[in-house]
């Protein structure tokens, strides 16, 4: 780095670009408005965590490892996000990209985004989050003393430090993920050791939520900074081998051979084959799609695992993944809009309707077979094919009104709507009222008749219409 | 025969720009005719307007018998648009990208690979034509779009700023093309703030500015408008 500039300064440039960035993007109004959204949300799932009647410890590792989850998608999502940021603003007209044209470090620059991101998601998501959590338990109306007597509002800065600490440790690991090319010796050879650790781990039990309970808060926290630091560690130097790899400059025409295959008589097809050539070739290729929904997916097999260890409940579990799983919606959504917008064929004979349909049809051809991929496995050696495919209906009839609901309030952005706190609290309200009776029926599904089964299946088919009617209106909107 | 009829058209963009403000005019069919006007001025908005890309507050404009506010993907159908600060589809090769606007555009297979070998040679692209479009040189993605703009040989053509970013060499082939183009009785519409460029290949001049269309001018009559040049020289403000 040049001598004439410190890393406080540079730190400081990386604030007030992401602060203007958003608030140019959103509007300032719109985008202060998030974080009393998060702590809304964040208020009303405190105040119902004692229903959990599980103990503090257990409540712990459940909120810590959602807070790491999101610290890893945010890591790799920032990564990932560069080819979009480079088609919208250019390659250099951004801070993190300043090596190509001054004098400053790439790993510098790295190192600065990411305690920049940190700070950034501190404010904005971890303290809504944490003060909305413990006010959420400390005012609640359920009766819990197990769990209302060990909180105190002192805990709040506790909380919170834990918090940014296992919110970094997340984004280490999608740091360091995104880095690793597995065609590389040292990629796999650091993936390999991911990877088996986990199985290791796993095989002496150490990640059963009793074993993991035992563990004291500050032996966690010094664990996960440890870690922190050689993920980091691991993502910088491979970041900066990347300088060695040159770009495989010669392509074949791909789109040729899928247009002669599928002879694509409209416009938004012609999309769809476009479309396709843009995530398999862009940063991440078509294992970005498998690991940011597979984030929920284990996100989701983390919360069921953990609800029935409370409850020990014999749930019917076609319901409770068929719901949970149909919030790989948003990530499908958000990748078809990444690589280009309703302006992006403006100067073509293709109309913003088209748009929209090629959208549709690439959630149709990507989103719903994936998420039946994700589905089968955790259901159909558990239950009857009836069961199964009743689930699998509320699932693909989930994944439609979501994306339904995504595309009428976020249209072709959905970065914007993420962080805009009313179209966001809209959208999460219009997903809560579809999913939670699912799952209230799939965790106590046993107790109620059979004929409830049939009824939540048909509840799952008018969510599917109620998106098909959003989108149709989208498109005549549109046309 | 008209071409092009604008009719009073106004466009205050949401922000309180005053983008176009009752502007009128009207091209014949086969005429070279340029936009001028400084940056800002708003000549981009003016085409976004003739192309249907964006929607009028007032006022009337007809493209080839189509309503622009209307019929905008009819009016693309049938024109070529080459825009300013674009970038070709920037995950795919020219060869893609072109076989893309083949298909968009509904040109027959072998008909297109002719016209992309031609477009390759002319322009230098041959050596290019599999590299992803985001890796080119900004020249090298101008002539890309360049030539997706002349692939199905419309009858009218919409060209913003087409030379920035090519080479003395280049500049002049397409100057070239864009003559033996206008000869066979297409209509080119040039949009740029270079008035060299435009006094070179137009016919005739609309000039622009703040929105307004102060003046249309034929180009062997501009030698007496020394009130455009100076405007072109100082930033828009035309001395009275």
């Amino acid at each position: 780095m040049s001598n004439n500039l410190s890393h406080l300064k540079l730190f400081k440039w990386f604030l007030k670009e992401e602060w203007r960035l958003f608030t140019s993007l959103f509007g300032e109004k719109r985008f202060i408005s998030f974080p009393i959204v998060i702590f809304v949300l964040s208020l009303i799932l405190g105040a119902a965590a004692p229903i959990l009647n599980a103990g503090i410890e257990s409540i712990s590792i459940v909120y810590f490892s959602m807070i790491v989850l999101f610290g890893l998608q945010t890591g790799s999502i920032g990564f990932d996000a560069r080819d979009s940021i480079k088609n919208l603003l250019g390659d250099t007209s951004r801070i993190l990209f300043a090596s190509k044209t001054l004098p400053i470090k790439k790993r510098t620059l790295i190192s600065l985004f990411l305690l920049k991101d940190a700070l950034f998601y501190s404010f904005i998501f971890l303290a809504p989050i944490t003060i909305g959590a413990i006010v959420g338990l400390f005012v609640s109306p359920i009766e819990s003393g197990t769990l209302v007597n060990s909180v105190s509002l002192s805990m709040i800065p506790i909380l919170y430090i834990s918090s940014i600490i296992s919110f970094i440790f997340g984004v280490s690991i999608g740091f360091s993920i995104t880095t690793i090319r597995l065609e590389r010796i040292s990629g796999i050879i650091i993936f390999a050791s991911i990877l088996s650790s986990i199985i290791v781990m796993n095989s002496y039990n150490l990640l059963s939520l009793d074993a993991l309970a035992s563990i004291s808060l500050l032996k966690w926290l010094i664990g996960m900074s440890i870690a922190t630091i050689s993920f980091i560690g691991i993502g910088l130097i491979q970041f900066g081998n990347s300088d060695n790899i040159s770009k495989k400059s010669r392509f074949n025409n791909h789109y040729n051979k899928m247009s002669k295959l599928i002879n694509p008589k409209n416009n938004y097809t012609t999309i769809v084959l476009k479309n396709l050539i843009d995530i398999q070739r862009s940063a991440g290729g078509f294992l970005k799609v498998i690991f940011s929904t597979g984030v929920i997916v284990f996100t989701s097999f983390i919360l069921i695992y953990f609800m029935s260890t409370f409850f020990g409940l014999s749930p019917k579990p076609e319901f409770i993944y068929g719901g949970l799983f149909s919030l790989i919606a948003y990530p499908i959504y958000a990748i078809g809009f990444r690589y280009d917008s309703l302006d992006s064929y403006s100067t073509l004979p293709i109309s913003r309707a088209d748009v929209y349909k090629s959208k549709l049809l690439l959630f149709t051809v990507i989103g719903i077979p994936l998420s039946i991929i994700f589905y089968t496995p955790f259901v159909l050696t558990d239950t009857g094919i009836t069961s199964y495919l009743q689930g699998a209906i509320v699932l693909t009839g989930l994944m439609y009104y979501q994306f339904g609901l995504l595309m009428y309030l976020a249209r072709d952005n959905p970065t914007e709507f993420l962080f805009n706190g009313f179209l966001f609290a809209i959208y999460s309200i219009g997903t809560l009222i579809f999913i939670i009776p699912i799952l209230i029926i799939g965790m106590y599904g046993l107790l109620f008749a059979t004929s409830v089964s049939s009824m939540i299946t048909i509840y799952g088919l008018i969510a599917g219409v109620i998106g098909a009617i959003l989108v149709y209106t989208t498109i005549i909107e549109n046309n | 025969m008209v071409d092009i009829n604008v009719n009073k058209i106004s466009k205050t963009y949401t922000n309180g720009t005053k983008a176009l403000e009752d502007v009128s005019f009207e091209i014949d069919s086969g005429e070279f005719y340029g936009l001028i006007g400084v940056n800002g001025a708003g000549k981009t908005t003016l085409i976004n307007a003739l192309t249907g890309q964006i929607k009028l507050d007032s006022g009337e404009i007809s493209v080839l018998g189509f309503d622009a506010s209307t019929e905008g993907e009819k009016v693309r159908a049938n024109v070529g648009i080459l825009p300013e600060k674009e970038s070709p589809l920037s995950f795919m090769t020219p060869e893609e990208y072109f076989d893309f606007i083949g298909d968009v555009r509904g040109i027959e297979q072998k008909e297109l690979n002719k016209k992309v070998n031609s477009w390759a040679e002319r322009l230098d692209l041959v050596d290019e034509m599999d590299s992803m479009n985001r890796h080119l040189s900004r020249g090298q993605q101008q002539k890309v779009l360049f030539a997706g703009t002349f692939l199905h040989e419309p009858e009218v053509v919409f060209i913003d700023e087409p030379l920035a970013n090519l080479d003395p060499i280049i500049q002049e082939e397409l100057k070239d093309y864009l003559r033996e183009y206008n000869n066979k009785g297409n209509t080119i519409i040039l949009s740029t703030h270079h008035l060299e460029v435009a006094t070179e290949l137009c016919e005739k001049l609309g000039v622009m500015n703040n929105g307004t269309m102060i003046g249309e001018h034929n180009v062997e009559d501009l030698d007496s408008h020394d009130d455009i040049r100076e405007l072109l020289t100082n930033n828009g403000d035309l001395d009275e």
